[in-house]
């Protein structure tokens, strides 16, 4: 079968032609019907490693964390799971046993073995492939929803819908929600806070005509970057500022803007990796407020994040591709508009 | 009527003849029982105290006194729902009934409702009677005066910051309460009461090490350099599920920080200059930081039915009220064990 191997770290990855996947006992084999490229399976390839991503716990490996498919064979140990199944890959892998997974935070599992062991295209073949084996444990079932628009989900969906429901208290029906980011992330994250909650929702971006070119905005209110503070904020809403603040882009300048537009009692949620904080003490403007920075979804939050889009029809941009024209995709950046491979 | 006055903000407070007061249409007239000593009446005699444009508004000279227990003797003309006679424990108020917070029992938050209330703002309880707004006014189940009085703030302050991390104290979890004065030993009593966490305390005085001992810290720590390592000692390399700071310096909360759990809380009470930095790097990932400024109505229920059931017992040291300039004192020079109370013959 056809799969997207990568042989070395910082190479880029190939089209070869290899075996069909090993099923172990635990394991479903999955006839890949997308794969959505993520930034793992971009930075493996470049120069140099991002050491800040999971790396690949083997080499040569075949590419592709986020996939969604029909299960056509089932492992021995195989006990919820059977042949016919529509599923995505949940991730991540966690133990299942420690506070946060006993928790409904199983994204934040401390113990470091579950969370790579034997996870694709991490550290045993991924779904930039025609088939995939994937053990029972990382898998979910996509519900009513495509796998075109499962896959992208998975990831992007799953990290935006995480980092509202952590937040969810505040970010309730006609409460003001800013969102800092015109990514993937944050497109989904406008989506559902609009349509799926009922949140208001003013997008804070760099480029405004960008966002504005999607298909789908569900932005009420578009803002510059570089016109956005707490005072045009306060001006907008009326009162302190906004209920809740989603930060998908992380920077210095984002999370200080983030920090000063939410109101006393606000939540403001960290979700992305540029280098920035949120201060939170006293002095700053949330009194009563909190802030969180957040990784990754839960397993939880992926049945509920599929199960929305499902129900409300919120879609976010992407691009269709075959396996064939991601060979040298190193630098096409995934987490902008998603990339949904049909091997 | 004798009264413990503040003749200006950031000048020091003296006994002074006040006017006995008069209920306003919504107000009652307490005869104060018991009124809590508080380190923010000194902060307000402070000639460094930072003044804003709502606090140049307030009427001086201010009876200070924040928290009170009395008994009320006069209702005024609108009052529904007390009588003369009722025991009373004075607290923060409903906020404006109007705004999300409001309307969702976290007045705390409420964006419109401004910081006035009793001895700030407005005459306070440090005087043998005080006027409060029926809002404020909560029954305070049978408590004596100098178990009630040190409630509202102290009491419900450590009550709204421990329910702030509530969600994450599982059985057995350690969680770690840094600075164990008049906030910090109630927030050690109430995660006993209300978790069965392993609750560890880390103080700079041997004085607030005792106090959190007596309620029923688990494991007491005088602050040092070693703190980390030793915390993760006492829990076998197990990070702690939340940290309450209730210092707020610095040092603390790079501490608080260094051990808090993946999906943790962080809850800072204290107001020293530090803050937590929310990002990769500054926290584990998942980490929430609070900051719960105050409390709900809610908080002060809860805690006192919590203390009228057994199950927090509140260390205090009275005084009599002539004995107020001696009690700010020893606060002052950070010799009072719990919580100073003022009594009323």
């Amino acid at each position: 079968m056809k799969a997207l191997r990568l042989e070395a770290l910082g190479q880029a990855a190939q089209l070869a032609d290899v075996d069909s996947p090993t099923v172990r006992p635990s394991d479903v084999l999955i006839d890949v019907a997308t794969a959505s490229l993520s930034a793992a399976d971009v930075a493996f390839q470049q120069t140099p490693i991002d050491e800040s991503q999971a790396q690949p716990g083997v080499l040569p490996i075949t590419l592709g964390r986020y996939f969604a498919g029909t299960v056509v064979e089932v492992g021995s140990a195989v006990q919820n799971c059977a042949v016919g199944d529509v599923v995505v890959t949940a991730p991540p892998g966690s133990c299942g046993s420690c506070h946060p997974c006993l928790t409904g935070m199983d994204n934040y599992c401390i113990n470091p073995r579950a969370k790579t062991r034997l996870v694709p295209g991490i550290s045993r073949d991924g779904g930039l492939a025609q088939q995939v084996a994937a053990p029972e444990r990382l898998v979910l079932s996509v519900g009513g929803l495509s796998p075109q628009e499962a896959a992208p989900a998975s990831d992007f969906g799953l990290a935006a819908y995480h980092a509202i429901r952590v937040a969810r208290t505040m970010l309730a029906p006609g409460n003001h929600a800013v969102v800092i980011g015109g990514n993937a992330k944050a497109r989904y994250a406008m989506g559902i806070l609009a349509e799926g909650i009922g949140c208001r929702v003013i997008a804070v971006t760099d480029d405004v005509a960008a966002l504005k070119s999607h298909r789908t905005c569900y932005a009420e209110t578009i803002l510059d970057s570089a016109d956005a503070n707490a005072e045009v904020i306060r001006d907008l809403v009326g009162g302190w500022g906004v209920d809740g603040v989603l930060d998908f882009v992380g920077t210095e300048a984002s999370s200080a803007f983030a920090g000063s537009a939410a109101t006393q009692g606000g939540a403001i949620v960290v979700a992305g990796t540029g280098g920035g904080f949120v201060p939170i003490g006293a002095g700053r403007l949330n009194r009563n407020g909190s802030a969180r920075y957040v990784e990754g979804g839960s397993r939880g939050d992926l049945r509920e994040v599929l199960d929305l889009l499902d129900n409300t029809k919120i879609t976010v941009d992407h691009t269709t591709t075959s396996l064939d024209s991601v060979v040298n995709a190193k630098d096409i950046d995934p987490d902008d508009v998603p990339v949904v491979v049909i091997p | 009527m004798k009264a413990y006055r503040l003749p200006a903000l950031g000048t020091p407070a003296a006994f002074a003849d006040a006017p006995e007061p008069k209920p306003g249409p919504t107000e009652v007239v307490v005869e104060v029982q018991g009124a809590g000593i508080c380190a923010s009446d000194l902060h307000m005699q402070s000639p460094a105290y930072p003044v804003n444009e709502i606090m140049r508004t307030w009427p001086m000279p201010m009876t200070l006194g924040h928290e009170v227990a009395g008994r009320i003797v006069e209702l005024g003309s609108d009052v529904v729902g007390w009588e003369v006679g009722d025991l009373i424990v004075a607290g923060a108020g409903p906020g404006c009934r109007t705004c999300w917070q409001c309307t969702h029992g976290n007045s705390a938050a409420c964006q419109f409702a401004g910081l006035q209330f009793l001895g700030v703002g407005r005459d306070g309880g440090l005087a043998s009677h005080v006027a409060i707004p029926e809002e404020n006014l909560l029954d305070r189940m049978g408590l004596p005066p100098e178990i009630a009085a040190p409630l509202p703030d102290a009491g419900a302050t450590a009550y709204h910051a421990v329910k702030a991390a509530h969600g994450v104290l599982n059985a057995g979890e350690p969680v770690l309460v840094i600075g164990t004065g008049g906030v910090g030993s109630f927030a050690v009593g109430i995660l006993k009461a209300i978790t069965n966490c392993r609750v560890i305390a880390i103080d700079a005085r041997d004085e607030g090490l005792e106090l959190a001992r007596r309620m029923g810290a688990d494991d007491a720590l005088l602050a040092g350099a070693n703190n980390r390592d030793e915390v993760l000692e006492i829990t076998g390399g197990e990070m702690c599920a939340a940290v309450i700071d209730c210092a707020g310096a610095p040092v603390t909360v790079d501490l608080a920080s260094a051990l808090t759990r993946p999906s943790g809380e962080i809850v800072l009470v204290g107001m020293s200059g530090g803050a937590v930095k929310v990002g990769p790097g500054h926290v584990q990932p998942g980490v929430r930081a609070h900051f719960p400024f105050g409390s709900n109505r809610r908080d002060l229920v809860d805690l006192m039915t919590l203390i009228r059931d057994g199950k927090v017992k509140p260390v205090v040291e009275t005084f009599p009220f002539d004995d107020v300039v001696e009690a700010y004192g020893r606060l002052a020079a950070g010799e009072v064990v719990g919580r100073a109370v003022a009594l009323f013959d």
